[in-house]
């Protein structure tokens, strides 16, 4: 048995998770924590999750065998080893849904999509380019601009009649074009499903780039995005028939960079263990 | 043999042809050894030893010549797609990749079939030629010699014989070419003929005599033959011809046809407006349009500093003394390359003597992605003549082998536009000069 | 908890990133009212000792990184070049290579050549010097050759206002280079040994500030930094243990150091400071010895392995690379090349190929000094990092 914990941290939030694997393969969850770091020192808010998911979990940290980050966590003081987040997503969004076979990571600053094969191995990647347009923090900033609450904005967006497309190549130009809709009276439900399109259009492109088939899954901060994945999947219907893709989306998507960081730390611990007891 | 003229009207235009059929027959021989499964020593432009190689009689391979023939029969991109699969960075130069690709392929050439080599002797003048011979090295296993030859250690300060320092330079060459000619002995398993050496170096003396008299017959008006286009068929035959009989011939009768040029004001062009001077390597895989360009509009080009550099600085016109061969050998060596270097690493002095005495209109600057050999330091040397003279020139940025990065209409607009900037100033002059 | 070890670094850093050579212009100036000299030189190896028994202050100059902007250098030169020479130009014009009085460029490639001759155009008034370090090996005729070539740079840094170079003062100059090359390599051996107490970024500075230190100051402040590191308690992580090379001339900014290190990567062998650690024996001298004869017999027998040396000898390209990986404990290479270096460029295959023979994981890229931007490079580390420790054993 070895328990490993995984800590993501990214631009918008810190995630921490803690996981205990057995030689049977087994995969069992002791804590997941995701906070947001809203303008905080980001040190101090992983300090704090980190101590959150010990306390979830019953443990201390001596209980922990690897701690494991991910995303920009190259400097937490206490990890045991780093891993990059792509290998991190893919191994993550596999123990989500064991058929997932390729992975859309949307997070507050970038997205990108991976392909992988059965034991998570990334077999190709894209990301899309610096531009913050078609993300989390851009889709947060528009809701807010709209006065809709984050959580709100899935559900909204399924309930548009006449989306509006928005420029999908720039974040300034987008914002421009949101204000300008508004300032003609466009349905805050049509903007918002308006700007799930414009993202889906991009996020499809990625995944036909990287050859995507059968199952993918959304991680990161947008997973939970219900009006995203119903465009993305219009989007995929329309422009890749031949794409046999099957787009789901996962409760616990947000998580699975900081699950697959805890279950590869898992997995290096014991094989650090059995090398040198070999 | 090639048969001694017998009419005028045979002798304008022969240069080129005979230059041409010999090299049919260069890369013919080359195949021939190829298909025998016999091997050849590959040598560079840039110090060849064309005169130790050819006393024992082996037959010599030029990779730069077999490169640039993949441009100009409009190939060398496949060839280097090859090698760039295999690893070669595209920043790297084109000819070495497309001998990589040429090895890989087994020899197989648009021109016949190169053999592999025996061995590999190259000098320093280029340091990517060091880098390419080790290739071949670890490729065949084969003895690879560097010849170290001295360069300038500063730009205007030129050693000569009899100084001490000059003196110890050329020991160093003499010892590498004692080194050279025991392994040749080692590669041949014939024992060295230092008369044989004398008659490659009697040969070689005719040939520089005659280039260097070649490149001065160009001062004439009109010029007598183009740098760029002509001057290319003469450096081939120059470098893969050099201290053989056949080479001295031809530089012989081409001598005798420019000066019959020279004296009947024969020249390129029906009117020859501009004279221009070439600084740097040919855009081969446009070779002829690229000449075209300018000729086009009345530029032609009277020399170049291609003919000083690739010819190994046969331009100096050195004479061995064959009652020393080795010792003079050496020192022949240690100028004409150093010579060769300075033309491409410290150019600018000699690019402006070059416009003086060549009546020239215009400089044009090509510097290249492959070779930073000859490109460094191009941009800074026109700088200095346009400071120091006000001499018009033209910088222009292409390749030797990749028409990846050959535009023809941004080169014809840059081009255009130094014309335009040539006949302003000429109409100006003129105005003036009738005032 | 204060880390001298930590201030230390900042020290270098503040010599490294002084662009004006400040420290430079101060080590000349005597309290007498006098001033000595300095003179630069260029990437890749120089033999400074001969510099230093003229009584010269010998500086490296490679170029101003990514804290340059080039405004006139750019003029100089083709586009299919390397950045070094842009950026040493733009230092020269600017004025920040004042304190130098004179200039040394060795024959690391055509492009270092040709610059020796731009120099003496552009400065004619500086001293300029091209240092033909031999292609040919053998000590009768390389060996001498190169000697004589030594002796002869000594008289002109003579002719430059410096001391004889005589046989005692360069076996002295010589002796005081031995203790630096020792110090040094016990700095690259703790890192070998515990890379997270001597991160990477900390010993490229280490040693950058060894261009432009006076050696005997460099050699006592490698001795505080080897104390104060090595007592360092950083816990270990579980990185894996790789090497760059490549980038031998044109140095990559510190944020592409940084970035790899972040990625996950101990680097725990590297190629930047190539040129300092170009003999790899001390020389260990006699007062018997003729010191510019042994110079040049160090360089014959004990030359680093670079690319900018010529090697006749037939040993597959990358064995040395391969044999370091075995000796470093390595796991795996990154070859990071400087855009258009032909030297690092042209090798790359020879040694890709021998590290596929050996079965050594490896990632390549380019840089230039100014590259700014580091995410992709930064994704395609983490990514090596985790193939190594993950996909190397699971697959």
């Amino acid at each position: 048995m070895t328990i490993a914990a995984g800590i993501d941290v990214g631009s918008g939030a810190i995630k921490v998770s803690i996981y205990e694997t057995g030689p049977d393969g087994a995969e069992t969850r002791h804590a997941l924590v995701a906070e947001r770091i809203r303008r905080r020192d980001p040190t101090v808010v992983t300090r704090e999750s980190w101590e959150l998911a010990l306390k979830h979990a019953g443990m201390v940290a001596g209980d922990v065998a690897y701690v494991a980050t991910t995303g920009d966590g190259e400097n937490v003081p206490w990890a045991t080893g780093h891993f990059y987040g792509m290998t991190t997503h893919a191994r993550g969004a596999l123990h989500l849904d064991p058929t997932a076979r390729a992975v859309l990571d949307v997070g507050s600053l970038h997205a990108r999509a991976m392909k992988m094969d059965p034991r998570s191995k990334v077999l190709k990647y894209r990301m899309t380019s610096q531009c913050a347009s078609g993300t989390g923090q851009f889709v947060e900033n528009i809701a807010r601009y709209l006065g809709v609450p984050a959580e709100d904005v899935g559900a909204r967006s399924l309930q548009a009649t006449e989306p509006e497309m928005v420029s999908s190549i720039c974040a300034v130009l987008a914002e421009t074009d949101v204000i300008n809709m508004v300032s003609r009276g466009i349905d805050t439900n049509d903007i918002l499903k308006g700007i799930h399109m414009s993202m889906s259009l991009r996020f499809a492109k990625l995944l036909r780039s990287v050859g995507a088939d059968g199952v993918v899954l959304i991680t990161g901060g947008q997973s939970r995005d219900v009006g995203l994945l119903a465009t993305l999947r219009e989007a995929l219907a329309k422009k890749a028939k031949n794409l046999q893709v099957e787009v789901r989306n996962h409760e616990q998507g947000i998580y699975a960079g900081a699950i697959g960081a805890a279950l590869w730390g898992a997995w290096r611990h014991d094989y650090l263990a059995r090398k040198e007891a070999s | 043999m090639i048969p001694p003229s017998t009419a005028p009207s045979d002798i304008v235009g022969r240069g080129n042809k005979e230059g041409g059929q010999l090299f049919r027959q260069w890369f013919a021989n080359l195949s021939e050894v190829a298909e025998r499964k016999e091997r050849a020593a590959y040598v560079f432009v840039m110090g060849s030893l064309n005169e130790i190689l050819k006393s024992f009689d082996m037959p010599v391979s030029f990779p730069e010549i077999n490169a640039l023939q993949t441009a100009i029969r409009r190939v060398s991109h496949e060839y280097l797609d090859e090698a760039e699969d295999i690893g070669y960075s595209p920043d790297i130069c084109g000819y070495v990749k497309a001998d990589v690709a040429l090895q890989m392929r087994g020899g197989e050439h648009p021109m016949g079939k190169i053999p592999k080599p025996s061995m590999a002797v190259f000098t320093n003048a280029c340091n990517t030629y060091i880098k390419w011979a080790e290739i071949w090295e670890r490729m065949y296993d084969i003895p690879i010699f560097t010849v170290d030859i001295p360069g300038t250690r500063q730009a205007g300060i030129v050693t000569m014989p009899g100084q001490h320092r000059f003196e110890n330079d050329r020991r160093y060459v003499e010892g590498q070419i004692r080194e050279l000619i025991t392994l040749c002995e080692q590669v041949t398993g014939k024992k060295f003929d230092i008369d044989k050496l004398r008659d490659c170096m009697a040969n070689a003396n005719r040939l520089s005599l005659a280039w260097e008299r070649l490149l001065a017959l160009n001062r004439s008006c009109p010029s007598v033959f183009n740098a760029l286009t002509d001057g290319t068929v003469y450096l081939g035959v120059a470098n893969g011809f050099r201290g053989t009989p056949e080479g001295t011939a031809y530089f012989e009768r081409l001598v005798e046809e420019m000066e019959y040029k020279a004296a009947h004001g024969i020249g390129t062009l029906t009117e020859e407006e501009y004279r221009l001077i070439f600084v740097g390597v040919p855009c081969y895989p446009i070779f002829r349009r690229f000449n075209e360009i300018f000729t086009e509009q009345g530029g032609t080009f009277v020399n170049s500093t291609y003919l000083w550099f690739a010819s190994g600085g046969t331009n100096r016109g050195y004479q061995y003394d064959t009652t020393r061969p080795i010792e003079s050998l050496a020192e022949g060596l240690l100028l004409s390359v150093r010579d060769a270097m300075d033309s491409m690493f410290h150019q600018y002095a000699m690019v402006r003597e070059m416009a003086e005495e060549y009546s020239t209109d215009g400089v044009v600057f090509h510097p290249i992605k492959s070779c930073r050999t000859v490109s460094t330091g191009l941009a800074d040397s026109r700088r200095a003549l346009m400071e120091e003279t006000g001499m018009p020139s033209l910088f222009i940025e292409s390749d030797m082998m990749d028409r990846r990065v050959v535009s023809e209409a941004q080169l014809k607009n840059r081009i255009d536009a130094f014309f335009e900037g040539l006949a302003s100033r000429k109409h100006q002059s003129k105005a003036e000069g009738a005032a | 908890m204060s880390d001298p070890a930590s201030a230390l670094i900042d020290r270098c850093e503040a010599i490294v990133n002084d662009l004006d050579h400040t420290s430079v212009a101060d080590w000349k100036r005597q309290s007498d009212g006098t001033e000595r000299k300095a003179v630069g030189f260029l990437p890749v190896y120089v033999p400074r000792e001969v510099i230093h028994a003229a009584g010269f202050l010998p500086v490296g100059v490679v170029g101003g990184g990514d804290a340059l902007e080039i405004i006139r250098g750019d003029a100089y030169f083709q586009s299919y070049i390397c950045h070094l020479p842009r950026s040493i130009i733009e230092m020269g014009l600017g004025g920040k290579l004042d304190a130098l009085d004179g200039m040394i460029f060795p024959s690391t490639c055509d492009v270092i050549r040709n610059l020796s001759g731009m120099w003496q155009l552009l400065f004619p008034d500086k001293w300029a010097w091209y240092l033909d370090v031999p292609q040919n090996l053998s000590p009768r005729l390389g060996g001498r050759f190169y000697a004589h070539d030594l002796q002869l740079m000594a008289k002109e840094l003579e002719g430059l206002g410096g001391l004889e170079v005589t046989p005692e003062r360069l076996r002295g100059s010589i002796e005081v280079y031995d203790v630096h090359r020792g110090i040094t390599e016990d700095v690259f051996a703790l890192r070998r040994e515990a890379p997270e107490k001597v991160p990477t970024w900390e010993l490229y500075m280490l040693i950058r500030a060894g261009l432009i230190l006076p050696v005997e100051d460099h050699s006592e402040l490698m001795v505080e930094y080897l104390e104060s590191a090595s007592k360092r308690t950083a816990k270990r992580r579980d990185n894996p243990r790789v090497i760059v090379a490549g980038a031998f001339c044109e140095q990559p900014p510190m944020g592409l150091i940084r970035t790899l290190e972040r990625a996950g990567c101990y680097i725990v062998e590297d190629d930047f400071s190539l040129g300092q650690r170009w003999l790899r024996e001390p020389l260990r001298i006699t007062d018997e010895d003729e010191p510019f004869g042994a110079l040049a017999k160090a360089f014959l027998e004990h030359s680093a392995q670079g690319a900018t040396r010529f090697h006749p000898d037939g040993e597959p390209k990358g064995e040395e690379l391969v044999r370091q990986v075995r000796e470093c404990e390595a796991e795996g290479v990154i070859l990071a090349s400087p855009s258009f270096c032909d030297p690092s460029l042209l090798d790359r295959p020879m040694i890709t190929a021998a590290l596929d023979r050996e079965g050594i994981p490896w990632t390549g890229f380019k840089y230039a000094e100014n590259t700014g931007q580091f995410q992709g490079i930064r994704e395609q580390a983490g990514t090596f990092s985790d193939s190594i420790r993950l996909w190397s054993e699971a697959s």
